[in-house]
């Protein structure tokens, strides 16, 4: 790249409650987050301590990334049972049939959906 | 890939809902009508969905990753590069037909439109987002820089003022954009002057910060395809190898260093958005309001207006992010490091309003290339027609393929925005978090980008470039 190397000069707005990289001086608002950037940014330059800091963090950080897809999938497993119920009541509209009918698809419909999606919440990480 | 594959699909998939009614598309698009027989509600329902079930669907694939260090450093093999001089010499002779056309008295050619806003506006993005970036190549700024750097004589050149960044392209951005909206776009003399102030503005810059800096902060074109090509799937990589990247793979390495570049990147969203949006009924309306300032300065209002709009959406969205994420980071820096993902979104518009026009309209740069200067030459024979149809398969789902277009441009910049959220915390938590707050945003632009592709009301201001050309629009 030509451009100029102009370094970005973004001054840090941290408050008193702020908990700095000792490192460099980058604020953190939670122990975690400190923890998590002095893994990834200066692991080679880590205490012991620090290092179990770490871990614990990426292990804690993990446990919630799991629990996040198992949400996002069981989620994704509702979307066909939801999909359904929109086309149907698209489908009864445009053909003037009436709304109602829909009510009638619902409870098997949505049935399906929440066994999908909990088949997807049971499921482990593959 | 997987991920990007079921996004698109679903995409597909929901697109084909809707029953009979009249959304129609308007834009710079070709001759064709373009009519997609759904409401428009269900175009913006579908648009919508599709980008939040895009967030999902990432979430549920694509978390698995470490996040690592941060993104890595400038890509700096791009410049190393030194493009072949023959390939510059045709920019160049390009440019010197531009200037010879608003010059020579009586000259009334076609090429200067046919350059502006054919090759350069409409067709050369496309082939910088598919193929890469083309224009360090083709630009007569980059052949023309060692002279500029000679007119020196040896001084050092002066730094270019860090708060300048990348405003110059900014405001040179804008300015085309409005001004493509006029009729005297078409006009080759002014173009012709036009290309000739620009040139010297150029040189000038050059000569004075160096060729460097100036091509690669405030020279517009050089910006307006190093963005585009980023998104293009094969680049070459720090060592200079050319390789398959994946769509987007250039944008965690476009250089973000302060408000002008974030800037610079919605006017470029924006861009691709303006003309449409002076078609609808609010655009029209809006024109009527300002009609006291004359029809530039109703113009220029409703440009600056609509791009403060743009502009404060994503603001907010970058102040929500932080909040999202429980960062202390400065909100430029959070902004530098998520402008990247509209790219893509303007790409999906960009492809949408200008790959069948250009299409279609091809032959005239070959026509306009016969005659540049409208002095009744005949360089060469040119068979055919001035237009070169579309297949008669395409003509029936052309709507549909703009929305798909415009979709598939916004899912990608879901997956982007994934990419950077990862890069730029460390904590892979807030990065998630985060992408809630820019999937909004992601909505919002797409039921912008739709409600102006189905509400368009009445034809363009001006009538599209080439409308004079023969069997114009």
């Amino acid at each position: 790249m030509e451009a100029t190397q102009h370094a970005p000069a973004f001054a840090h707005a941290a408050g008193p409650a702020a908990l700095p990289c000792l490192r460099c001086a980058e604020p953190f608002l939670r122990q975690a987050h400190l923890d998590l950037h002095l893994g990834r940014a200066h692991l080679h330059a880590l205490g012991e301590a620090e290092r179990d800091a770490f871990a614990r963090a990426l292990a804690e950080e993990e446990a919630w990334l799991a629990a996040f897809r198992r949400r996002m999938r069981a989620a994704l497993g509702m979307m066909p049972a939801v999909f359904v119920l929109l086309v149907s009541a698209g489908l009864l509209l445009a053909l003037d049939l009436g709304l109602w009918w829909v009510f009638l698809l619902t409870p098997g419909t949505l049935s399906f959906g929440a066994l999908m999606a909990y088949a997807e919440w049971q499921r482990e990480d593959a | 890939m997987r991920a990007s594959a079921l996004m698109l699909l679903a995409g597909a998939a929901l697109s084909l809902l809707g029953g009979p009614a009249a959304a129609h598309f308007g834009g710079l698009g070709p001759a064709v009508e373009t009519r997609l027989d759904i409401p428009p509600w269900v175009v913006w329902v579908t648009g919508a969905t599709v980008v939040a079930v895009s967030f999902v669907v990432v979430g549920a694939f694509l978390t698995r990753a470490d996040a690592g260090l941060p993104a890595r450093a400038l890509a700096s093999a791009h410049a190393k590069r030194s493009p072949p001089r023959a390939s510059q010499a045709l920019g160049l002779a390009g440019l010197g037909l531009c200037i010879l056309a608003g010059l020579l008295p009586g000259a009334q050619g076609l090429w200067p439109a046919a350059a502006l806003w054919l090759v350069l506006w409409a067709a050369l993005p496309v082939v910088a987002y598919t193929l890469g970036d083309p224009w360090p190549r083709l630009s007569p700024f980059h052949a023309l820089a060692p002279l500029a750097d000679r007119a020196r004589r040896g001084a050092a050149p002066r730094a270019l003022p860090s708060w300048v960044g990348a405003s110059p392209a900014v405001l040179l951005l804008l300015g085309l954009v409005g001004f493509e909206s006029f009729s005297a776009a078409q006009d080759s003399v002014l173009l012709g002057r036009l290309a000739l102030a620009y040139t010297l503005l150029t040189f000038a810059g050059m000569a004075r910060y160096g060729s460097a800096d100036w091509l690669a902060e405030a020279e517009v074109f050089t910006r307006v395809f190093r963005w585009w090509g980023a998104v293009a799937p094969v680049g070459r990589d720090d060592a200079g190898k050319l390789g398959w990247r994946g769509f987007g793979g250039g944008l965690a390495a476009l250089e973000m260093r302060g408000w002008s570049d974030v800037a610079f990147t919605v006017a470029l969203l924006y861009g691709v958005n303006y003309d449409g949006f002076l078609a609808t009924a609010t655009g029209q309306a809006a024109l009527r309001a300002g009609a006291g300032l004359g029809t530039a300065g109703a113009h220029a209002v409703v440009l600056v207006a609509g791009y403060a709009l743009f502009l404060g959406a994503f603001v907010a969205c970058v102040h929500l992010v932080r909040r999202a994420a429980e960062s202390l980071a400065p909100v430029p820096r959070l902004a530098c490091a998520f402008a990247a993902a509209l790219v893509p979104i303007a790409v999906g518009y960009h492809a949408a309003h200008n790959l069948f026009y250009a299409w279609e309209h091809a032959p005239r740069v070959l026509f306009a290339l016969a005659d540049p200067l409208g002095l009744g030459w005949s360089l060469f024979h040119v068979p055919g027609s001035t237009r070169l149809p579309l297949p008669q398969a395409l003509v029936p789902v052309l709507g549909t393929v703009q929305m798909l277009l415009i979709l598939a441009g916004h899912v990608l910049a879901v997956v982007v925005a994934h990419r950077l959220a990862f890069a730029a915390f460390p904590s892979r938590v807030q990065a998630v978090r985060s992408e809630l707050p820019l999937t909004g945003a992601m909505v919002f632009y797409t039921l912008v980008g739709l409600w102006i592709l189905s509400s368009a009301v009445a034809p363009l201001p001006a009538p599209p470039p080439f409308s004079a050309l023969p069997g114009g629009v």
